[in-house]
This record gives structure tokens, sequence and C-alpha cells, in this order.
């Protein structure tokens, strides 16, 4: 009985304790919020602006990509030059979800980091990013940015990052696995029957080759997933009178849900279905899979620079359309910059100066000549992205056009390629919750055999629904 | 004067005892500050965190028992509960009397025993990324296991579905793992008096029968206290799963503290995560305390 009460008073003592600490984190951080840099111009010439010494802490680069970190090198000497007051450190941290929070919580995340632009709400909503609205209505180029990269981390009319680039999700082929076989390369503007049939054309088991490689680990299952759902017409969520809606266990979804089905029936998957992003690059990277999907430059740079596939061997399709003509829908993905909302106001301010110190200059575009020209001399191909924060007609566009024509190391989009992309922005709600919901109907698909699919769609979206839409309310 | 004598010596026994208590105090001091540092207020901080919605920029905001209904509330929560007593189950099937029967093996070796001991212990000091890559290798469809199945005539088995992944699992832990339990083991077999067996060997009882009527007996509290361990480690699995199957397929092999990193790291919901973690004290408290128990009985 004592033991009882103590044990009750114990657990009393610690909720007491919860209610208390939380509300005191609440107005200690309150505060915080005046961080965000107040509307000052930022175009002012160094030499106007207050010399006391500030110091940030940029993105780095991997140790391995040794070009990068000398041009990242010469552009700080660049920007110290410019501002003498302002002290640069690099971190090599790159950006994680897993690893975001933590870095918050310690406040040890670099001054500026590069993000997914598929997590702008997330790291607004969470305050992991600062507010660089005002700083961005004060810059000179802001007219001259390209619209598709400014919605996704505009968030109820405040933006949180800088845009960098992005990519639509595409099919990477390996065409000496077609040539071995004997199989033409599809047409660029393909569907899902034809990718089904040309990779049963492609398979070989018996060698551990698969037609195509879908990632079936962790969320990066649900990711993949999707770009056929977005293919088929499909939505992830709607947003109904404030509440979000499930919907990809709709018709399109079905239709999406089936195609897997399809591929798995035809045999063309590799045996092993727990494939995470690392795995199935890899497996393509090894010769053991014929198509594999991925963002646009991201599984070419794996195959050609760290696979060591040569570069004429890669060949990039769009997510085929479900009927002859039909919009080659994929996800949108991509890159922007972030503000360290926890950086000082001067900090603040510093950062987004040297994020766009070269915007649009000609040394940015010398920063990238000499790093593709490093890359050549350590047989290394240059791959862009496909969309960037300029438009690729504006006089920036062509110079940088001009700019990646003149080198050999430089892996090049087909243009009817770049016509058929078409991206489509992932939700902004809960996405990687619906990514893991999704991965266990895939494994569903890929390990067993009589699979009812409409009632396995059907209980994954009433459990998204009543276990995480349910308890959002839409602002 | 007697009593001067005796006041002046409980004075110095005092005094003696006070400078023995302050230099055993200063010796546990950097243990108490560590542990007080990286284990109690972590743990405090945890059980307070379950009944917080946490933001570590915006600040914690109570919400009472919310975070542990709505992980209570969750499907996923039970099946992997289910799981981890699967798992758990699993382990001690395949592995636990792997060990003991290793050790046992390696004691009654007359000759080249130093190497079984270096070779059992060998795969404890691969380390886990390693191993898992490793592992996912002789599961592959065309790796090593499937070429020798597939060579001696038999179908490839197929190492990932929903039935075999978490015995999949258990399989490469076991064999990971039972290096260090084997030495556990050894240390006690060896402790046996040598005349028992010699006498036996003179009664003529066989192997079998040393084992039985000799060595069992005299490892059974170390077996009891080992199978408690396993238990108390078996249940904080989730490493394993995560680098090879992710759970899956299916959250076959979703196991309660991979769930818990799922909470934390996926959804980035730590509230919830640390719901789970206390949930998962108050159960582990109890077993250390079935643990100590077992412990002290075994050193009586």
């Amino acid at each position: 009985m004592r033991i009882r009460g103590i044990v009750i008073s114990m657990l009393v003592l610690m909720i007491v304790l919860a209610g208390c600490s939380g509300s005191k984190n609440v107005n200690t951080n309150a505060g915080k919020a005046t961080n965000a840099p107040t509307n000052k111009a930022i175009d002012q010439p160094a030499t106007e602006k207050p010399a006391e010494p500030v110091e940030i802490t940029v993105q780095g680069q991997p140790p391995d990509r040794t070009e990068a970190i000398e041009q990242l090198n010469l552009k700080i000497e660049r920007f110290k030059k410019a501002h003498p007051n302002v002290t640069i450190k690099t971190d090599d941290w790159q950006y994680n979800p897993n690893e975001i929070g933590i870095k918050m919580a310690a406040n040890n995340a670099p001054t500026e980091f590069n993000a997914y632009l598929t997590e702008g709400r997330v790291l607004a909503e969470k305050g992991w990013a600062a507010d660089v609205t005002s700083l961005i209505e004060n810059w000179k180029n802001k007219d001259d940015l390209n619209p598709i990269m400014t919605s996704p981390f505009s968030v109820d009319g405040k933006i949180y990052g800088i845009p960098v680039d992005a990519y639509v999700m595409t099919i990477t082929l390996n065409k000496k696995i077609f040539e071995e076989k004997g199989v033409p390369l599809p047409s660029l503007d393909w569907t899902w029957d034809e990718l089904i049939e040309t990779a049963k054309q492609v398979n070989d088991p018996a060698k551990g080759i698969a037609g195509f490689i879908p990632m079936g680990k962790g969320t990066e299952a649900g990711w993949n997933w999707t770009n056929f759902l977005f293919a088929a017409g499909g939505d992830i969520q709607t947003v109904e009178n404030g509440k979000l809606k499930a919907q990809f266990n709709n018709e399109a979804g079905l239709k999406a849900l089936e195609f897997y089905k399809q591929l798995k029936d035809a045999d063309v998957l590799p045996k092993n279905w727990a494939l995470g992003y690392g795995d199935a690059l890899n497996l393509f990277n090894q010769g053991r899979g014929a198509m594999v999907m991925c963002g646009s430059g991201n599984a070419a740079d794996a195959a050609i620079n760290t696979g060591g596939i040569s570069k004429d061997d890669v060949v990039i399709y769009p997510i085929p359309s479900v009927t002859k003509g039909a919009k080659h829908t994929g996800v949108l993905g991509g890159s922007f910059k972030v503000i360290n909302p926890k950086a000082n106001e001067a900090q603040q301010q510093t950062a987004f100066e040297w994020l766009t110190s070269e915007y649009f200059t000609d040394d940015f575009l010398n920063a990238i000549d000499g790093e593709i020209t490093s890359r050549k001399a350590e047989n290394k191909v240059y791959i862009p992205q496909t969309i960037f924060y300029w438009t690729p007609e504006s006089e920036f566009g062509q110079k940088w056009t001009s700019m990646l024509a003149k080198h050999d190391n430089v892996f090049t989009y087909d243009p009817e390629l770049m016509a058929l992309l078409d991206g489509k922005p992932e939700p902004q709600y809960e996405t990687q919750a619906f990514y893991a919901e999704m991965a266990n109907v895939i494994q569903k698909v890929f390990t067993t055999k009589d699979v009812d699919l409409k009632k396995i769609l059907d209980e994954a979206a009433a459990k998204v629904q009543t276990e995480i839409y349910d308890k959002i309310t839409v602002q | 004067m007697a009593s001067q004598m005796m006041t002046s010596s409980a004075a110095v026994k005092k005094k003696r005892n006070w400078n023995l208590y302050m230099w055993g105090t200063l010796f546990v001091l950097p243990e108490i500050i560590v542990s007080i540092l990286f284990l109690w207020i972590p743990i405090i901080k945890g059980v307070l965190f379950s009944f917080q919605e946490v933001d570590f920029v915006k600040g914690n905001v109570y919400v009472g028992l919310r975070n542990y209904i709505d992980i209570t509330s969750s499907s996923d929560f039970y099946i992997a509960i289910k799981n981890t007593l699967y798992y758990m189950g699993l382990c001690v099937v395949i592995g636990f009397w792997v060990p003991a029967a290793v050790a046992i093996a390696v004691s009654e070796l007359r000759r080249f025993q130093g190497l079984a001991r270096v070779a059992g212990y060998m795969p404890s000091i691969i380390p886990a990324i390693v191993l898992y890559g490793m592992w996912v290798w002789f599961y592959d469809p065309i790796g090593p296991i499937n070429a020798f199945l597939t060579g001696i005539g038999l179908p490839a088995a197929d190492f990932f579905t929903k039935g075999m992944s978490m015995i999949s699992i258990v399989i490469m832990e076991t064999w990971q793992n039972f290096g260090g339990a084997v030495l556990i083991y050894l240390a006690s077999v060896v402790g046996i008096p040598k005349d028992l067996y010699e006498a036996a060997e003179i009664d003529g009882a066989s192997v079998w029968q040393r084992i039985k009527f000799i060595t069992l007996p005299h490892i059974r509290s170390l077996l009891l206290l080992m199978f408690l361990l396993q238990i108390i480690n078996t249940s904080q699995s989730f490493q394993a799963q995560l680098a090879m199957t992710g759970g899956g397929p299916d959250n076959a092999t979703l196991t309660y503290m991979l769930l818990m990193n799922r909470h934390a790291f996926t959804y980035l919901n730590f509230g919830r995560a640390t719901a789970m973690g206390t949930m998962m004290f108050v159960v582990m408290m109890v077993l250390s305390f079935f643990y100590l128990k077992m412990q002290k009985r075994s050193e009586l």
C-alpha cells in the first residue's frame, strides 16, 4: 500500500514537473522570434555595413569532393575580401531529415545549409528555417528567380529558403545491358506497358540482373511509388474544410499499385525487396539492374562517378505515362538554402549575403567552370540538375548553357526528355509518415502471392487518415 | 583516565572512518557525476518529455497523457510489441543454447582449445555495419548460401519473406553474438573441479553423462542469469532490423525500439518516442530487478 502511494506520488510529481517545464520553455523561447532579421537593404556596399565582427558557419562539401572544396575556398576568399569583418567556418554536415531535429536541439546546425526542396513546410513549421521574406523582398535579383523554384518553401505567405536547383524523378537506364541483350531502347515518350515489356526483355534472373529496380525498404519505397500515383493523375492528400483527407486509395492509387503487382508477377524485380536508396543505386552501379528510379541526375552521378559506368552508357528517361501521349509526371525534388533561425540577426543577414553574393554572377559560372575542369583531371563527369534558380531562357541561363557546352565531361540531357518532364511537388503534410505506411503496402505486394490490392490500399488509407491526418488541423 | 583514553580512541576511530569514507566518496565521485550527467538527467528529461510536445526551437508544450494515448491507440504499437516478443522467443529458441553448447564442446577439446575460443569470438569484433552488409550478401539471391543450395540441386531460398525475415536476422545475430557468451560460459565450465570429471571417467561415465550430471548442474545459475540478460538485451533490439529490412516486409520485423526510433527520427515526434521510451524503462526496471536478484543468488 505504501509502495503504491510512493509510485502514485512520483507519477503525479513527474506530470506536474512536465507541465511546469513545458510552459517555462514556451515563455523562454517566445523572444527568439525576434531573431528574424529586420527589413534592411542588403545590397549596400560592404563598407556601409557595421564593421562589427560576425562569424558564420557555411555549408561545406564532403571530403571526397576535392574540386568543389577548392571552389568553396576561393568563394570564401572572395567574400572575405569584400566583407573583412566576417569570419567564415565550414561544416560538411549534409542535410538529413533524420538528423536535423538533433542538430537544432543541440544548436550545432551551420548558419546556412542545403535542405531538400520537399522539406519546406516541415522546416518552417518546426521553426528550423529562418523567415527570409524581408531579405528576399529587398534583394535586387528577386524578380529574376525561376518561379517554379520559389513555391515549395513559401509557407503561409512567408519565404523560408533561397532556391538552388531542382529535378523531376526519372528512370535511369544502363544502355550496356540493353546492348548485351540486343534489346532496343524504348522511345522517351514511353508508357507503363512499355516499361514492363522492356524490363521483361532485359531481365536475366540467372545472372542476378533485374529488369527494373524500385526501392522497397524504408520511406524511399513510398517515395518511389508516388511517382506512379502522380503519373496516373492521383494525389496523396487533399485539404477539405481545414482537414486533410487521404486520397491515395482512389482509382489512380489502385492503378499504380496494380502496376507494381504486374512488375512483381512479370518477375522483373530484384529478388531482394529490401532495397533502400543506397542499396538500389548500388545494385544498378554493379550492373545488376537495367533500370532504376531516382532523381534525374542523382542515379547518373552515382553510376558514372562511383560505379564507373561510362556516361555514354547512361540514359535518362521520364517516368512513363499511363497511356501514350499522357503526362510524364514525377515527384519534384531538389534543394534550397536555409538560414538557421537560431543564428542572431547579424549572422542571418550575413548568411543571406553569403548565399546570394554570387547568384547571377560570372563568379558563379567561373566557379562551376573551374570545378568541371578539375573533375576532368580526375576522370569525373559533372552532372548538372535539370532545373535551376534561373530560367533557361534568361541571359544568365544562356551563359550557363554556353559554359557547359565548352566541356566534354558534362552529362547532357536529351532535349526531348526535358520537354517531357513534368514535376509535381510532394504534399506538405506528414509526407514521411505516408511514405512509411505505403512502404508496408508495397512490401505486401512484393512478398505476398495473392493480395487484395484494393483492400490493403483502403486499409492503409484508413490508418493514415485516423492515426495521422485526423490529428492535423490545416491553418 | 580510562574514559579519556576511550574518548580519544573513539575520536581516532571516527576520524579514520571519516577519512576512509571521504576517500571512498572521492573515488566514486567521477562515476556519480558521469552517471548524473549522462544517465539520470537524460532519464528524468525523457520522462518529462513524454508528457510534452517536444519542440527544441519554439519550446515544449505540456500535453498531459496525449503522447501515451496516441502511442497506445496506434496499431503499429501492438505489432511492434508482438514482433519484439516473437524476436525474443526466437533468440531463445535459436540462439540461447548455442554459446552454452559451444562452451561445453570447447571445454571437452583436448587440443586446439585456444584456437577454438579465438575463432568463436571473431564474429564479435566485426563492426555492426560491415556485419549487416556481409549478411545481406550471404542472404542475396545469388549470394554464397543460395549458390550452395542451387549447387546441390535445392531451390534457392528467399530469406526476407514475411515468415523468414525475423528468423534470418536472429541467425545472423546469433552468429555475431555467441562468441562473447561462450567466453563467459567457458570461464564457468573450467572452474568446475577437475577431480569430479576424473572420478566420473573412472566410473565409466560417457561424455553426455559428464555434461548432464556435472557440467549442467554447476552452470545452472549462470544459465539462468544469461537467460535473463538475453531477454533484457533482445527486448531492446532494433539495429539489425533497421539496417537489413527497415522493419519490413509489411512490419514483420518492426520491433518496439525500431518503432520508437521511427517516431523520433522519421516522424520527428520526440514526445511520442520518449513516451515509448518511458514505458520501456518501466519494463526494463522490472526485468533488471529480477536480474539483480538472480545475480545475488548466483553469488551465494
